[in-house]
This record gives C-alpha cells, sequence and structure tokens, in this order.
C-alpha cells in the first residue's frame, strides 16, 4: 500500500514536466506576445524597437527551449517567477486568489453531496413515481440550462429582490453562497442522476436479493449494502469535480466578481503574463494528481477487491 | 398436526404469463420435499412464488400459501420480513446470491441477528456460527467470519451461505439447486453435511435438484414437475421404485446406472408456456398417449396413500 503511494507520487514528475512543458511550448506558437502587450497598456503603439528591447529585457528573445529551462531551474528551487505586471511573485498571487477558491469549492461541493446523494438515493427507491419523474425532470432542466443563466436568475431572485445577499460581496465570505450555490446546482443535477443509477444498478444485483431473505430490513440492505458500493461512483465523481474546482471556475467567478483562480488566471492570459500562467498549470497539475491519488486510495477502503492502486 | 406448509392451488408466473400450475402440496415439519423435473418446467418459479420477495418478480396468479396456518398474502410487509430468516429461509444455488461480495462474512452473520434479535455482540454471533460451523465442516471460524465471500473457494462459501441460512434455526428451507455449482465430490460432501444438520435442527426442506442422487438421498417426499404441473408426488420409495406417471419413468429411465447400458432419453422438448392449454402437457411426448388425453382434465388422483398422480390413464398403473 505505502509503496503504491510511492510509486504513484514518483510518476507524479514525468506527468509535471510534461505538462509544464506543453503549457510552455503553446504560449511559444500562441500570438501576440507580452512584450507588445505590455508595452500598449498605455494606450499607445509601441515602436518595434522598445518591442525588441523589452523582449531582450524580459528574456523572451532566448530560443524557447532556454526560456523553458531557466524557468525548470527556478521552479525546482521553489521560485515561480515574478507577474509581469506589478513584478508580483506568482506564488503570492496564488496564494492571495486560493483561499477564495478552496472556500467555493468546499462550499459547491459540500452543498452538492448533501443535497445528490439523498436524492439520487430517494429517486431509486421511489422509481418511476410522480415524485421520482418530478425530481429527474428538475435535474434535466438543471443539465441543460447553462450556469451563468442559473448565477443570473439568483443574483436577480435573492440579491436584487430579496436583498439577501449583496449583489457584488467581493472578498466577503457571504458572497460565496451564491456562486457556490450555482455550481451546486449544475453539479447536483449530474449527480442525482448518476447516484440514482448507480443505486438501482446496485439494487437489481443477486445479493439484495438474498439479504431480503435473510429478512434484512430495506433501510439496512440500502444504507449498509448498498451505499457502500454506491460510494465508489460517488467518490469518482467527486474526485472529478474537485479537481476542476480547484483550478477555480471562470465563468462564474467572473459573473459575481469572485477573486479566485479562475479570474486570476483569465486575467493573465488576457495580458500574456506567462509566468502567471505557468504557475496556474502547476497548480492545477499537482491538485488533480493528489485528488486522484486520495481518491483511489479511497476506493480500496469500499472496495475490499481493490487492494493495489 | 397442521402441516408447516400448506400449497393450494398455487398458479405463479412472470408478466402474466402462467408458469406454475394449480400446484398442490402439503410440507410437515421435518419433512424434506424433493422436487425434480427438466430444466424450465418451474421448479424454480414455484419456491420463488412460495417466498416471494420483492426483486424475484414472480407474480402469484391464483392459489393460497400457509405458513404455520398463515396466508402469507394477507400479512404486512413487516411481519413477511420477520419470518424470512427466522422461521423461512433460502439457499440459493450461487453463494453471490446470498452473500454481498464487498462485506465481511461476519458482519452478514452479525446483521442477521440483529435484524431479527435486536441487540446482539459479535462474540454472541461467533457462539451461533461456530456451532453450525462445525456441524458443516467449517473450521477456522474466525478467519471465516472476518474475510470476504471472494477470499473464500466456491464450495466453503456455499457451506457459509448454508450456515447463513441456518443461523436462527428456521422452521423450513428452500433450497434451490444448493449444489448444482459445486464439483461432484464437494456436492457429496455438502449434501451430507445439510443432512446432519437439518437432522440436527429439525428443518423441513424444499430441495430442488437437476441430481437425482441429490434428491434421492436427501428427500423423504418427491414431486415431480412438468410443464409447470406437478405430476406426481409420493414418498421417496414409492416415485424412485414404483414410479407411475408415464413422465416419472421417462426421467427415472433417463438417469445413467453404473453397469447398465446407455439410459433412454425422452424425445421432443418441453412445451412451451403460453401455449400449454387445457389437457395433458405431456400429450405429445407420452408413449401412452391416446385421443382423449389431449381433452383430459388434470385432477390428480391418489393411487396410494399419498401417492397423487396426474394421468389419465389409469389402466397404465393400477
Ligand atoms: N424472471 C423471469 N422473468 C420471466 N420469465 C422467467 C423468469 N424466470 C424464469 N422464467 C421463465 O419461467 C420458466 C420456468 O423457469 P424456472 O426457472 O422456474 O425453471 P426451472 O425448473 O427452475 O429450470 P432449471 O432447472 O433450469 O433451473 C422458463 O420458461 C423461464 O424462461
Ligand atoms: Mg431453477
Amino acid at each position: 500500500m505505502y509503496k503504491s503511494i510511492a510509486k504513484r507520487l514518483l510518476q507524479f514528475i514525468p506527468v509535471l514536466l510534461g505538462i509544464t512543458f506543453m503549457t510552455f511550448a503553446l504560449m511559444a506558437i500562441a500570438p501576440g506576445d507580452a512584450a507588445t502587450v505590455r508595452l500598449s497598456a498605455g494606450g499607445t503603439t509601441p515602436t518595434p524597437e522598445m518591442v525588441a528591447a523589452l523582449q531582450a529585457e524580459m528574456g523572451l528573445d532566448r530560443p524557447f527551449t532556454l526560456q523553458y529551462f531557466s524557468w525548470l531551474v527556478n521552479f525546482l528551487s521553489g521560485d515561480l517567477g515574478n507577474s509581469y505586471f506589478g513584478n508580483t511573485p506568482v506564488m503570492d498571487k496564488i496564494f492571495q486568489a486560493l483561499p477564495f477558491t478552496l472556500m467555493m469549492a468546499a462550499l459547491s461541493m459540500v452543498l452538492t453531496l448533501a443535497v445528490s446523494i439523498p436524492l439520487g438515493i430517494y429517486t431509486a427507491v421511489r422509481r418511476d413515481k410522480w415524485d421520482d419523474f418530478l425530481i429527474r425532470g428538475l435535474t434535466f432542466v438543471g443539465n441543460a440550462v447553462p450556469n451563468f443563466t442559473i448565477a443570473i436568475l439568483l443574483i436577480y431572485f435573492f440579491a436584487l429582490k430579496l436583498r439577501w445577499f449583496p449583489v457584488l460581496a467581493t472578498r466577503d465570505p457571504i458572497g460565496a453562497i451564491l456562486p457556490a450555490v450555482t455550481l451546486a446546482i449544475v453539479m447536483s443535477s449530474r449527480y442525482i442522476r448518476q447516484v440514482r443509477a448507480a443505486v438501482l444498478d446496485e439494487l437489481a444485483k443477486d445479493y439484495v436479493v438474498g439479504a431480503r431473505a435473510r429478512g434484512i430490513k430495506e433501510k439496512t440492505i440500502l444504507y449498509k449494502h448498498v451505499l457502500k458500493n454506491v460510494m465508489v461512483t460517488i467518490i469518482t465523481l467527486t474526485a472529478i469535480s474537485i479537481g476542476s474546482l480547484l483550478a477555480g471556475t471562470v465563468v462564474v467567478e467572473s459573473i459575481f466578481n469572485w477573486p479566485g483562480l479562475g479570474s486570476m488566471v483569465m486575467e493573465a492570459i488576457g495580458r500574456r503574463d506567462y509566468p502567471v500562467i505557468q504557475g496556474f498549470v502547476v497548480w492545477v497539475a499537482i491538485a488533480y494528481m493528489m485528488v486522484n491519488l486520495i481518491a483511489d486510495i479511497s476506493y480500496t477502503w469500499f472496495n475490499p477487491k481493490i487492494r493495489d492502486i | 398436526m397442521a402441516p408447516l406448509l400448506q400449497v393450494e392451488n398455487l398458479s405463479a408466473g412472470y408478466g402474466g404469463v402462467k408458469i406454475v400450475r394449480d400446484v398442490v402440496f402439503n410440507l410437515h415439519e421435518n419433512e424434506v420435499l424433493g422436487i425434480v423435473g427438466e430444466s424450465g418446467c418451474g421448479k424454480s418459479t414455484m419456491v420463488k412464488a412460495i417466498a416471494r420477495l420483492k426483486g424475484m418478480n414472480t407474480e402469484i396468479l391464483s392459489g393460497n400459501i400457509r405458513f404455520k396456518g398463515q396466508d402469507l398474502s394477507t400479512l404486512s410487509k413487516e411481519k413477511r420480513r420477520k419470518i424470512m430468516g427466522e422461521d423461512m429461509a433460502i439457499i440459493f444455488q450461487n453463494p453471490e446470491a446470498s452473500l454481498n461480495p464487498s462485506r465481511k462474512i461476519g458482519h452478514q452473520f452479525l446483521e442477521t441477528m440483529q435484524n431479527h434479535r435486536g441487540a446482539v455482540r459479535w462474540s454472541e454471533m461467533r457462539d451461533n456460527a461456530a456451532e453450525i460451523f462445525n456441524k458443516i465442516g467449517l473450521d477456522e471460524v474466525d478467519r471465516i467470519l472476518d474475510a470476504y465471500p471472494f477470499q473464500l473457494s466456491g464450495g466453503m462459501a456455499q457451506r457459509v451461505a448454508v450456515a447463513l441460512a441456518m443461523l436462527l434455526k428456521p422452521k423450513l428451507i428452500l433450497a434451490d439447486e444448493p449444489t448444482s455449482a459445486l464439483d461432484t465430490t464437494v456436492q457429496k460432501q455438502v449434501v451430507e453435511e445439510m443432512l446432519a444438520l437439518k437432522k440436527s435442527l429439525n428443518t423441513a426442506m424444499i430441495v430442488i435438484s437437476h441430481n437425482m442422487g441429490v434428491v434421492g438421498k436427501m428427500a423423504d417426499t418427491i414431486a415431480v414437475m412438468y410443464g409447470g404441473r406437478i405430476v406426481e408426488i409420493g414418498c421417496k420409495e414409492q416415485i424412485l421404485n414404483a414410479p407411475a406417471h408415464p413422465y416419472t419413468k421417462a426421467l427415472l429411465s433417463a438417469v445413467p446406472k453404473l453397469g447398465a447400458g446407455l439410459p433412454v432419453g425422452l424425445k421432443g422438448r418441453p412445451p412451451h408456456f403460453s401455449c400449454i392449454k387445457e389437457g395433458c402437457g405431456f400429450y405429445d411426448r407420452c408413449i401412452y398417449c391416446t385421443e382423449k388425453c389431449a381433452s383430459y382434465n388434470n385432477v390428480a388422483c391418489e393411487i396410494r396413500k399419498d401417492h397423487w398422480v396426474l394421468c389419465g390413464r389409469k389402466e397404465i398403473y393400477a
């Protein structure tokens, strides 16, 4: 077990190298260049000489493999470089945005699980009854409507009409609620269906009839037998969601003006702020790999047949 | 004494298609009823209709099942649940059908006791399990209770399933081919162990088997099914030594014997359930068949005490 965890951690290294190199390459071939963007910020068109001078200053005139290599050396010594704008260390920028992203990720994930596990089980047990149809209809709507529409509806009703929340409450924890609810509505719509399908699958297994033949209560069958096996599905879903939530959610963050990683990276892309983009990619890669590792470890807990990860 | 189980004119099937037809029999305490008949004749369906658990999909179309004098169809869900496991238990063909693969065996034993007896501690469950394991040739009680079902061999897992069915000392066990998934040597052992266990607990059983040897060994009474009907029922000796129904005769002569020639097979296939009408169902395959057999209305006739036959041609067995 510990051995395989160590092995997985070692596998992180080539993956991380590959991803950062690819991002670097993509940024090099992408149109637009950081020096021009930076010089045009004032509204004037820079001369080619000015651009060339700044490129040399920023090290952008070197071959791109060399650029990558020097970035890598700095990265290994724990330095992700500075933003082209304001010279803030990338590390600081990430750690500034991260708490906001974490808060929203945690809140929306907890909401999603709290709603969709009970409703998924409930709709499975009430299969083809009116309330099953009703809830499934709602999840269908939740899946089909884009998240910005949901966000705008929530703002309209809860911020403008009912005035329960400020319309723009950036940085205040209360401002996390509406964006988190938006994300939770979208995710729950998918989760409820998947949990329902997994519960139905499990209830159709032979051992369920076997448990009934022993006079086991339906509640026990549901919560001790079925749910344990359904947990594997739930963990898979959760791992995928947490992975993308930790990367920040661009659309929802910009609607609610929430200063998370999504907003940070959108700004960086617009300004060709390569060090920030690169730092963001490193964070996303590490977050994804850690979440998957934790998910794989927890599978073994729910499915005794998987003993090796 | 009133019979433990009374099946009265039971008809059952799936989705409106009648499979089991007008089955009548009584089972007394401590009695073992063996059910034989070729594949697809409705043996499992009959047992499922008696247990009638959610997920078995069997519909009862008419008739009554009385267990300990109570009509099972009039009982509440909770009362039915309490009967299952405590008074009536099922041994399935495969251990996978009895045991959840991802829960430890000990937990499944414990929860069975707890769902019927309230707060039961592990140690108490262990003592109960050990007593039964002992009789059924399973040592290493703690290792088994601490294992997951997939960590046991097929034979061991099936023994565990038998032990689990017997845990609460039920009055009646329904066993649908309890040994068919095992190889022949293990099969023989498990049959013997089940018999020993049955004797010590005074359990009545309904045992379905393709294997005449298994039925011959375990049963007191044998019922022969054909096309969803019981065509002959009687005590084991009568059925094996003096079969009356043409189908029973054909079935017995199809059993290979050591030193004898090849068994005589039965020509043709059993009828399709959706096209069974009134009249004798065995009609088109029977060597004694006459014109009037097609319209013969099936009324069982008691040819000796407790030996019933469903055949209109009295002259062939009288
Ligand atoms: N769940 C089901 N839904 C619909 N039809 C079924 C179902 N189970 C069995 N049947 C049909 O009922 C008939 C009798 O099946 P049953 O399983 O009772 O036979 P059996 O005597 O137990 O056969 P075997 O010896 O092969 O186990 C068959 O024609 C079968 O196709
Ligand atoms: Mg069967």
